[in-house]
């Protein structure tokens, strides 16, 4: 092994991160190298007494106040779908939801009524012409079946009811009547 | 082997609701991850709002705790994250950080023998203070979380070799800090 590697190796070898073989060979180059040897002796003394003076003592007032807020009810290992946080978004989508539906109700609503309305006021405004047309449709429609029975000779009785067009197009309440011609 | 055998038994101890699990996982890391934050934070105020936050996203996420790895590596994750995420907050850049630790002024030189404790405390946290902002994170990682380098490669989002680059440096800076200082080793 080169000795510029060494320094890196027993860095891990120090935290056990070499395969077997690598450690062989670590070894072997640390007793034929003096000062890589001395090197690595010097690092494994520094780390225990590093580990010493870097640890900070905390207070009691701080252990205790974690210690309360960590120790609540944990959640169980696996029941991440029904934490509070599912939950609360769950519910957020829920209310949303209301919201659209109400929202969407009260427009849907409001749109029919405008439109009912509407159609009723048409429907009133040309009601007086349908009327006044659908009658003189009927006493037209009278006066040609009375010529046409004054004409023709009596046809033979039938169960089938005849409908006159005007009485038929003022029963349905649909009338298509050009009133400029009429 | 047996201590991150343990570290497990208590985690799944902790999330069954037994408090015993956490306080005993808490008290074997807490100076640890507590150290690491005061020294990458520079004020025990502050590192002590982390160590709270640190151990309150362990276990909202500990969900996502995987059981292949080491439970120190992980707490050490994030407290990684809180401290990245603190200075993102502060809107401080590593480098600002750097240098108010420079401006700070070095300790005073102390002798080489007769050293307590305290002030050889003292001596080192100067002497991490100074190293590069990824130097000392690394090097915290390594010597106070025991954090493998191929963890710390994985916390820092670099490749394995620039980890060892940046430890290995470390300690050559930090070697040089003690010489300054009249501190010939620690052994």
């Amino acid at each position: 092994m080169d000795c510029s590697k060494c320094e890196e190796a027993g860095l891990l070898l120090a935290s056990g991160e070499l395969d077997q073989a690598q450690t062989d060979e670590m070894h072997r180059h640390l007793a034929d190298c003096p000062p890589c040897k001395e090197e690595f002796s010097q690092y494994s003394l520094e780390k225990k007494r590093l580990f010493t003076l870097l640890c900070e003592t905390t207070s009691p007032d701080l252990d205790h106040r974690i210690v309360t807020l960590c120790c609540r009810p944990a959640v169980p290992t696996g029941m991440g779908l029904f934490s509070s946080a599912w939950i609360k978004r769950a519910a957020l989508s829920a209310l949303i939801f209301a919201l659209g539906l109400t929202a969407g109700g009260y427009f849907t609503y409001a749109y029919y009524q405008t439109r009912t309305s509407g159609s009723y006021a048409a429907r009133d405004k040309g009601s007086t012409a349908t009327q006044s047309a659908s009658v003189a449709g009927v006493s037209a429609a009278a006066r040609k079946n009375n010529d046409t029975a004054q004409n023709q000779p009596p046809a033979a009785p039938t169960n089938e009811k005849r409908i006159s067009p005007g009485a038929g197009a003022s029963s349905q309440g649909i009338v298509t009547v050009d009133l400029k011609k009429e | 082997m047996d201590n991150v055998l343990e570290d497990h038994v208590l985690f799944d101890r902790w999330m069954k609701g037994d408090t015993n699990g956490f306080s005993a996982l808490y008290e074997r890391y807490k100076n640890r991850v507590f150290g690491f934050l005061v020294r990458m934070t520079g004020d025990r105020e502050i590192a002590e709002d982390l160590l709270q936050d640190t151990f309150l996203a362990a276990m909202r996420n500990a969900q996502q705790f995987d059981r292949e790895r080491n439970f120190l590596s992980w707490i050490f994750g994030i407290a990684h994250k809180r401290t990245i995420d603190y200075f993102r907050h502060v809107k401080v850049e590593y480098e600002h950080i750097l240098d108010t630790d420079r401006s700070l002024g070095k300790g005073p030189d102390l002798p080489d023998s007769g050293l307590s404790n305290k002030q050889l405390n003292a001596v080192i946290n100067e002497a991490v203070r100074t190293l590069e902002p990824m130097q000392r994170e690394v090097f915290l990682l390594r010597e106070l979380g025991d954090v493998p380098f191929k963890d710390i490669a994985q916390i820092m989002n670099c490749p394995i070799n620039t980890a060892l680059g940046r430890m290995r440096l470390a300690l050559k800076n930090i070697r040089k800090e003690l010489k300054k200082r009249g501190i010939h080793g620690l052994q």
